[in-house]
């Protein structure tokens, strides 16, 4: 066992035996696992337990995350729709409707851009440009000692400066994920319709409509709020939890990156669960 | 000292580590009993212990052995109920500790805020008679980055006040300071423990870190030092005048 960066780590310098490579990244798999739930566990108890507390200061920074992470985007995600509703939503009706089966227009859509393209896209793009934005934030405070000062004042870094992430976080990439979608959706019948292809928008989004259930808009809605308490608790995680130098912070951002993308796919994939138990 | 006062800090058989290593041992005190209304001057040279001590004084990390008190509760506290306690011990760091992304005015609104739940027009005002304390009343709307470093240390010191304190622990006041400068720190820490302060009429306990005990002459001090990997008790100017102690006599 090694501890490095104050993490427990299996290091092996010879790699030579695959199995024992690969037995050794499952472990720190684990190990990272484990720190990330914990840390996710400590700060959704400081968000409950603290709701009403020092609200005058923590409020300002929930506000302020919320433009950050939410208002800020929305030209990028304006660009981001336009090119998804070129590249996919109007290649696949102009597809669909030439081999006349624009009866599956309405499911395509819903699986397509609903169910994953919105939410995956809303938040990688968030991931990109303000998860990554965190971590850099969180780290250089720690590496210049702004969190013990922090604690040395009696407050506690993970309300002050985790908290308002988590919430701004959660609520932009959920509004975020609705924008992107009704946009693609727009824009995909937009460039349908400058294709000269018969489709009607009363028929085109009736189809939409008519595909769209229930558990849809739970899902949806779901996988977009814990997609940002993923990109929330990982980049805070990595920028916080332990005391850093300077020179860490490009390492740990890489770090954070790399982990909230495999945490954001494996959750999505779980996700396919719900449909298939259905 | 009256012997039934009760110490405001005690260590007891206390084995310190870093905040880098909190679980490596790199100092050791016996027993120091800190009682109100004292001023202690803590002497050690570079990477002799000092900010470490004053951090885990100021409850950053738990000791590895022993105990620490304050007030009569065990260190660190860390739980919301005993919060008003703790909130009775400031630590300043050697670099201010000011938060980056806030101005020098929201910096010091900021315990105000987050504790006492001020509104924004109160809390202005507190911070301001802070700053105006500490002569730092024109640079509110600044960043810390834009701050030469007595100023960050000034304004440090202003945001600690904010809640009232009865123990300030301050790293290495002095350090990097021309003269004027230094007798400015000099004379508005004697103040605060006096309880001659525009801010405050009671006295503050003060524990401050130095590389250097001659500034901290004359006044009433008391002296202590950090010393291969121990805290050392002096005693007040005269016992450093008299001692034989070469490691003392480094740091005149």
């Amino acid at each position: 066992m090694w501890h490095v960066n104050g993490e427990e780590r299996v290091c092996g310098l010879h790699f030579g035996k695959l199995p024992q490579w690969i037995g050794r990244n499952v472990i720190n798999v684990g190990y990272s696992t484990r720190r990330l739930v914990s840390f996710a566990l400590i700060s959704l108890t400081v968000l409950l337990l603290k709701w009403r507390v020092a609200r005058a200061a923590v409020g300002p920074l929930v506000r302020e995350q919320l433009i950050k992470s939410g208002v800020k985007l929305m030209p990028l995600f304006i660009f981001l729709a336009a090119v998804i509703g070129l590249v996919v939503v109007g290649q696949t009706i102009s597809w669909l409707t030439r081999v006349g089966a624009q009866g599956y227009l309405g499911s395509v859509m819903v699986v397509v851009v609903i169910r994953e393209l919105g939410p995956v896209i809303s938040a990688w793009a968030v991931l990109t440009r303000v998860g990554t934005a965190n971590v850099v934030e969180l780290s250089t405070a720690r590496a210049l000692g702004e969190v013990e000062a922090l604690e040395s004042l009696g407050i506690d870094p993970i309300h002050f400066f985790v908290v308002p992430k988590l919430v701004g976080l959660a609520l932009s990439v959920f509004s975020l994920t609705v924008y992107f979608e009704a946009a693609v959706l727009f824009f995909g019948y937009a460039w349908a319709f400058f294709q000269d292809i018969p489709l009607m928008p009363g028929e085109y989004f009736g189809q939409i409509a008519a595909a769209l259930g229930w558990l849809d808009f739970l899902v949806v809605g779901l996988k977009a709020l814990i997609f940002g308490v993923i990109i929330a608790v990982v980049t805070c995680y990595h920028g916080l939890a332990r005391p850093l130098q300077l020179e860490q912070v490009p390492v740990v951002t890489v770090r954070a990156v790399g982990q909230s993308i495999v945490a954001l796919m494996v959750v999505d994939a779980l996700f396919l669960l719900v449909y298939l138990i259905r | 000292m009256s012997a039934d006062s009760k110490p405001v800090l005690k260590l007891q058989r206390t084995a310190i580590g870093s905040l880098l290593e909190p679980e490596r041992v790199i100092l050791y005190c016996d027993e120091w009993l800190v009682y109100k209304g004292e001023f202690w001057v803590v002497g050690g040279l570079s990477g002799s212990g000092k900010s470490d001590f004053l951090r885990f004084l100021g409850g950053l990390f738990p000791p590895v052995t022993g105990k620490y008190e304050f007030l009569g509760e065990l260190m660190p506290i860390i739980d919301d109920r005993r919060l008003p306690i703790r909130l009775k011990l400031a630590f300043i760091p050697e670099d201010g500790g000011l938060l980056a992304r806030f101005t020098v005015l929201e910096n010091v609104m900021l315990p105000c805020r987050y504790h006492l739940g001020m509104s924004e027009i109160k809390a202005k005002n507190r911070a301001m008679e802070l700053l105006d304390l500490v002569g730092c009343a024109s640079l509110g709307p600044a960043f810390p980055r834009h701050l030469r470093f007595e100023q960050r240390r000034r304004v440090a010191i202003a945001r600690a006040l904010a809640l009232d304190p009865e123990v300030l622990l301050i790293d290495c006041p002095l350090r990097g300071l021309d003269p004027v400068q230094t007798q400015w720190w000099l004379h508005l820490l004697w103040r605060l423990n006096q309880g001659q302060s525009k801010v405050s009429t009671s006295s503050i306990t003060l524990i401050v870190s130095t590389t250097s005990l001659s500034p901290w002459g004359k006044k009433g001090y008391k002296f202590a030092m950090l010393e291969e990997g121990k805290f050392k008790l002096i005693g007040d100017w005269d016992s450093i005048a008299g001692t034989s102690d070469t490691g003392v006599q480094v740091l005149l």
